[in-house]
């Protein structure tokens, strides 16, 4: 059996498959970021920004929120994060080592999620089509990031200073299905695919 | 489509949870000191009232957490909803 090559990534086949580019006239663009790592904590006890300190984190992001430029932690539960940082960066010394301190649990799961990048003026129109949170830039602004579903699959939804941007993390299982959902969804304001290279800062 | 305010994520669609059935229906501390008749009284009997209720519902697909719902049967209002650490209880 051919060894499976390192770079595949969830959305090729559908990338191939993508035809419609957009070109100028596109009012939604979607980015499809490669090159990221993802992973989950999960902690115990009380005290959250003291142990995230202790771990050389940023502080922890409160309820609904997200923080951070390269290394981007997102809020998903009273006791759980999703770390999200450029692959390569140097990750905080106790992922490298695989030992979290106690009571922490951190789970790699970089292959599991994919990221994308949603802009222009026709993003939040679009999303707001198939997805029952109220997408509004005065509810979901700056900072602010939901799990809910689009289309009735699991996203992880954030939102950023620009209104016109949205970005996305959905389980790769799903993604090609919300990729489909999203070209189909967003034929009318032309919407365009491409591939990104590295993971922005800020992204 | 209920509108559900979840402890931590705020008001969310009805979609993004599962019903967990009747709140504050504890294990025995000794399962083997019951009768079968007990036993099957606390896995399967459930008080099934009509009107105010308290209930577990999951956020399953936002933070995923279990937390407690007073829900009106008959209407369908729900009157408050909290944490399942017991913290709160309505008045």
């Amino acid at each position: 059996m051919p060894e499976r090559p390192r770079d595949t990534h969830a959305l090729d086949a559908f990338m191939k498959g993508f035809s419609a580019t957009g070109g100028g006239s596109a009012e939604a663009r979607v980015l499809v970021h490669q090159g990221f790592s993802v992973h989950n904590l999960r902690l115990r006890g009380q005290d959250h920004a003291q142990a995230f300190a202790r771990c050389g984190l940023p502080a922890p992001p409160a309820n609904n929120e997200w923080a951070g430029d390269d290394e981007t932690l997102y809020w998903l539960g009273p006791d759980e994060w999703l770390l999200v940082c450029p692959e390569g960066m140097a990750t905080p010394d106790f992922i490298a080592s695989g030992a979290p301190p106690e009571p922490m649990t951190v789970n790699d799961l970089t292959g599991g999620w994919v990221m994308l990048t949603l802009s222009g003026p026709g993003a939040r129109p679009l999303l707001e089509r198939g997805c029952t949170i109220d997408l509004n830039p005065a509810v979901m602004g700056e900072g602010h990031c939901a799990q809910t579903l689009l289309a009735k699959s699991p996203v992880l939804l954030a939102t950023h200073a620009d209104p016109e941007r949205v970005t996305l993390l959905v389980r790769r299982s799903f993604a090609e299905y919300v990729a489909l959902w999203l070209a189909h969804t967003g034929e009318p304001c032309h919407i365009a695919f491409a591939f990104q290279a590295r993971h922005a800062a800020g992204s | 489509m209920l509108l559900i305010e979840c402890p931590w994520c705020g008001p969310r669609d009805e979609s993004e949870f599962a019903y967990g059935g009747e709140a504050d229906i504890s294990r025995p501390i000794d399962p083997d000191a019951l009768s079968d008749a007990e036993w099957a009284d606390y896995l399967f009997m459930r008080s099934n009232r009509k009107g105010e209720n308290r209930e577990i519902w999951n956020h399953q697909h936002g933070c995923r957490r279990w937390f407690v719902v007073e829900r009106d049967t008959v209407s369908y209002a729900i009157r408050a909803t909290f944490p399942m650490d017991g913290e709160g209880r309505s008045p």
